[in-house]
């Protein structure tokens, strides 16, 4: 059933995406070629301001659109008249919110891919290539006889961790906020900002009190690479990743209970 | 075996209003029932609690012995009052999507029907007119082999031969082991179609009995006969 | 024929009436095989366990036969029919009488306009 909820629902997004990743996909090499041909005779300066702007918007449009996106759908299929269809299928509510979840991360990764890919594109030469491995294995190397390996091992692979545990906080804040609107506001957009906030707040205040005694802690550490990357690795990592793990799994909860509990489709 | 649907006791109450109250009810198997009663009575509330789309505030209510959620789902086909479906949706998608999530949809029988009125699979819901959009929901309902049918004003906003079309359908698809429960303030139109009707104003019920008890018992249809007691 | 149901008596009771009419005057021809309820009952937009409930009835009178395997048949008794059709005929009369009584005819009149009508 997962399968198919992820099924439905990464094909009802992917009419807006793909488009979307198409243009910005095909505008770069048109951008690169338009900024290659160099001088412009005065009359005709307009076409690479016009082209240059429009390949700045399409990437700013794919940035945005995903979280946009997963927001508009989840409002749309989960909580007006879609949502009767949705929540009498004999599916868990929690297959559903999952299913969204990770066809948003999906839709999010390939947002990044296609930015990254772009804008690779439109400023790769050989030279810039060569140039830039240089100097990441210059950085490598110097990282290496500086830090313990195992240390540095730990580092990356936290830092992969939250990277990836960020992809699903967003979306979850505001499946959250939409569900918490739906309970306590007949106007479901003011009750989804009024979660929204509510959370935030929340959040913040949490934050706030866990990071004091990690500030307090972070100034006794002492100037030397190792001792800072320990820090990071050993100490700070491990309770921010904590921290966002907790937050979704509440979040989710949030959500779900209500989905369960407390529907009140109109 | 169980009772297709058995509400004891049942109660509804959002924050002060209190939409149901101490409900209880049966239905069996094999009858077409039609849930009656003004604007604001409880109906709609009943059938969303029927449908796991909220939970009661007391009481209980079970389908097939047990309380509504993804075993019930399966069981029951819901025809809401409203347009639900997806507008950019085609209606061969439609049909992929309900064959997908439900073991219980008969595709064959959804298509013959979409023959029978011609309308073309290939069609999105965006083109279609009320009329049409409303037989498509109703033929994807109706096409499931459910236990229980729960049909919110089918006919309502219809006109007269969509109506006798939508009617024929119910029929149609009768079966011993099914019950439909069709909610609609149009009494006129369906009595001839019901087996029993249950009576419901201020989320209390007032009356459950078969059509031909009524009529002879009162003289008169269904429709004059609950026109009378809900005299403002 | 159409099925003309009227909204203040019990259908089924009506469809036994609108089924003996429709024996007698030829249209279900005696010993021919009736549709299924299913098919009847969709026929007349009504619930199907109304016309079954009609059709027990007739069987019961000895109006229908069913036959296990293949299904219900129209009796091929046909003094049962003719039985039925002066039933009926005689029911009209009796109706027809006690309408033009109450209009204040005496028997001889009624007598008279009877003749009269039938020229």
């Amino acid at each position: 059933m997962l399968g198919r909820l992820i099924k439905h629902e990464l094909k009802a997004t992917a009419r807006y995406f793909l488009p979307l990743f198409l243009i910005a996909i095909v505008l770069t090499p048109i951008t690169r070629f338009t900024l290659w041909i160099g001088n412009y005779p005065k009359i005709l300066q307009f076409i690479p301001t016009v082209i240059v702007f429009v390949y700045v918007a399409s990437l700013i449009m794919v940035a945005s659109a995903s979280i946009l996106l997963i927001i508009y759908r989840f409002y749309k299929s989960m909580v007006t008249d879609e949502g009767y269809l949705m929540h009498t299928l004999p599916v868990s509510s929690e297959s559903h919110i999952l299913s969204k979840l990770i066809v948003a991360s999906i839709w999010t990764v390939s947002s990044w891919l296609v930015i990254f890919i772009s804008i690779s594109g439109m400023f790769f030469t050989a030279d810039r290539l060569s140039l830039l491995i240089d100097k990441l294995s210059y950085a490598w190397f110097y990282i290496n006889t500086t830090i313990s390996s195992s240390l540095m091992a730990l580092f990356i692979i936290e830092i992969i961790f939250i990277v990836i545990l960020g992809i699903f906080t967003a979306p979850l804040i505001y499946y959250a906020s939409i569900a918490i609107g739906q309970v306590i506001s007949k106007n479901k957009i003011l009750g989804s900002i009024i979660g929204f906030f509510i959370i935030q707040v929340i959040s913040q205040i949490v934050s706030v009190v866990l990071m004091v005694p990690v500030g307090l802690y972070g100034d006794r550490v002492s100037e030397s690479a190792n001792s800072m990357f320990s820090f990071f690795a050993n100490f700070f990592f491990p309770i921010t990743i904590l921290l966002a793990v907790f937050t979704q799994i509440i979040l989710f909860g949030i959500t779900d209970y209500i989905f369960k509990k407390k529907l009140n489709l109109e | 075996m169980n009772p297709l649907l058995e509400c004891s006791a049942l109660s509804k109450r959002y924050g002060n209003v209190t939409a149901l109250s101490d409900i209880n009810l049966t239905l069996e198997r094999g009858k077409i029932i039609g849930l009656l009663g003004p604007n604001g009575s409880g109906k709609t509330t009943l059938i969303k609690l029927i449908n796991g789309l909220l939970v009661p505030s007391k009481g209980q209510l079970l389908i097939n012995g047990t309380a509504p959620g993804t075993e019930t789902k399966k069981v029951v086909s819901y025809l809401p009052d409203k347009t639900y479906l997806n507008n950019w949706m085609k209606v061969k998608n439609l049909l992929n999507f309900f064959e997908d999530f439900y073991d219980n949809f008969d595709k064959k029988r959804a298509y013959d029907m979409l023959e029978k009125l011609h309308i073309n699979p290939n069609d999105s819901l965006k083109t279609m007119s009320k009329g049409t959009k409303e037989k498509v929901q109703l033929i994807l309902v109706m096409s499931r082999n459910a236990d229980l049918y729960v049909l919110d004003e089918p006919i309502g906003g219809v006109d007269p031969a969509s109506r006798d079309y939508i009617l024929d359908t119910i029929i149609s698809n009768y079966n011993e082991n099914s019950t439909v429960l069709i909610s609609t303030h149009l009494i006129a139109d369906v009595e001839n179609v019901l087996d029993e009707v249950i009576f419901i104003q201020n989320g209390r019920i007032n009356l459950q009995s078969s059509v031909d008890d009524i009529r002879m018992k009162e003289g008169k249809s269904v429709d004059a006969y609950f026109r009378e007691v809900y005299k403002c | 024929m159409s099925w003309e149901l009227k909204n203040d008596r019990p259908i089924y009771i009506q469809l036994i009436e609108q089924i003996h009419f429709r024996i007698i005057s030829g249209e279900y021809k005696s010993g021919s095989k009736l549709p299924s309820v299913r098919d009847l009952a969709a026929e007349a937009s009504v619930n199907p366990n109304t016309m079954q409930k009609a059709l027990s009835e007739l069987e019961h009178s000895g109006l229908l036969v069913t036959n296990r395997t293949s299904g219900r048949f129209i009796t091929e008794d046909q003094s049962m029919i003719q039985k039925m059709k002066l039933d009926l005929a005689k029911e009209q009369l009796v109706n027809f009488m006690e309408q033009l009584k109450k209009l204040g005819f005496s028997d001889e009149e009624v007598k008279a306009f009877i003749l009269e009508s039938v020229q």
